[in-house]
């Protein structure tokens, strides 16, 4: 009995099992998409004098810097409402002109932004070579698609997609080019008129 | 049946796409601005040294007053004469002075003008040469400021190219003050001496 017990101490390390068990792992990608203006988002002008009806403002200082943060690669429409004055008047929306200025593109090397300028705009409709935008582009209530991805694709952080608006009001040498008279051709009602510029970024279809 | 949905969201979130916006205010306010300015140079001067002078006056052409308006809205002019006096302070009877719109810009053939020249008097488009036919008016009736130009059907806001005016001015011309009840010059014992006055013009907003 004694030798039996120990055939069996001995024997019962040698039996073998196989244990098996799952864990399950996903990673779920949303798409993010995020656009946001940087600092100050209101641009002014005041019209008083003949030279400024008749020449328009492009002052340096009205500009607004725009970030987009996105995971896919997008573009970005832009807007105008009717600049109305409350009373009934609307200003021609086209006397607003802007013109699209890069500060840290995309891949700048690797064509990952272009603009996109419309037909009745000036400017490239492709990239920039070295990414300073020479053309302008007139305001519309239509939406106007004014950044495209390029072939690198333009997704990227905040910081790699930084772009700047540089808006105007009447300058002539820009209606010009659309057969619009100066603004003091116009016979604008006195008052101030008010819109809005609404920038949408869109994310590329998946 | 809890694990199945999770994974369904889990799964079909990847696909939902966002579209972000953000604003940007802008507003332009516009102030009246209207200027008018002479491009008469110098001063208009009459110097009657004759009994010719005295007897029929002067209308010579280079007695043209050329003025041009610039203005973001429509505007009117009004002219004002002040009083012609010497050294002395004697007057000039300002019944001697006649003036007549002349030749006129293209925006009054635009129809974006007219002269409102007499009383009355709504006929002084211009003709397809350019020229006003507004009537003849004396310079007593501008001892306070009187509306000259108002805006036509088509508007008269814009530039100084494309709003000028001119009206032509003379002295003691016979032919026209004698419509005034004036005599001549010669009959008036005017008292020898230079008489200085100013034409004042000035544009105006129209609210019309």
């Amino acid at each position: 009995m004694q030798r039996l017990l120990y055939f069996l101490l001995l024997a019962f390390p040698c039996i073998t099992f196989a244990q098996t068990d799952e864990i399950n792992i996903s990673a779920a990608f949303s798409n993010f998409i995020d656009l946001r203006i940087q600092g100050a988002s209101s641009v002014e002008w005041q019209v008083t004098t003949i030279k400024q009806y008749q020449e328009g403002f492009w002052p340096a200082s009205n500009k607004v810097t725009f970030q987009v943060a996105s995971s896919n690669s997008f573009s970005v429409d832009m807007a105008f409402t009717p600049m109305s004055d409350g009373a009934g008047n609307e200003l021609d929306i086209r006397n607003i002109v802007t013109r699209l200025e890069v500060d840290r593109p995309k891949a700048e090397s690797e064509e990952g932004v272009r603009w996109g300028f419309g037909s009745n705009d000036s400017g490239n409709n492709g990239y920039e070579p070295n990414f300073r935008v020479t053309g302008e582009i007139f305001g519309s209530t239509t939406a106007k698609t004014i950044i495209v991805p390029g072939p690198s694709g333009n997704a990227g952080t905040y910081e790699d997609n930084e772009f700047t608006l540089r808006i105007g009001l009447g300058r002539i040498e820009f209606l010009q080019r659309i057969g619009m008279p100066s603004m003091l051709d116009q016979n604008i009602t006195p008052g101030t008129y008010t819109g809005t510029i609404t920038l949408t970024a869109i994310p590329e279809a998946l | 049946m809890m694990n199945k949905l999770l994974y369904f969201f889990l799964l079909a979130f990847p696909c939902i796409t966002f579209a972000q916006t953000d604003e940007i205010n802008i507003s332009a306010s516009f102030a009246e601005s209207i200027e008018l300015r002479f491009t008469t140079s110098g001063s208009v001067n009459w110097t009657f040294s004759t009994i010719a002078h005295y007897k029929n006056g002067f209308w010579p052409a280079e007695r043209i007053l050329d003025f041009e308006v610039s203005a973001s809205v429509n505007f009117l002019v009004q002219c004002q004469i002040t009083p012609m006096v010497n050294g002395e302070g004697e007057a000039l009877d300002m019944g001697n002075i006649s003036i007549r719109p002349g030749v006129a810009s293209d925006r009054l053939s635009q129809r974006g003008t007219r002269w409102d020249w007499a009383a009355g008097d709504v006929t002084a488009y211009t003709n397809g040469g350019g020229v006003a036919r507004g009537d003849l008016f004396f310079g007593d009736k501008f001892a306070t400021p009187r509306t000259i130009l108002v805006p036509g059907p088509e508007g008269n806001a814009g530039g100084y190219d494309i709003n000028k005016f001119k009206f032509l001015i003379g002295i003691g011309r016979y032919e026209q003050t004698k419509l005034n009840g004036m005599p001549r010059m010669l009959d008036q014992n005017i008292s020898p001496g230079t008489y200085t006055g100013t034409v004042i013009l000035t544009a105006l907003a129209s609210l019309s």
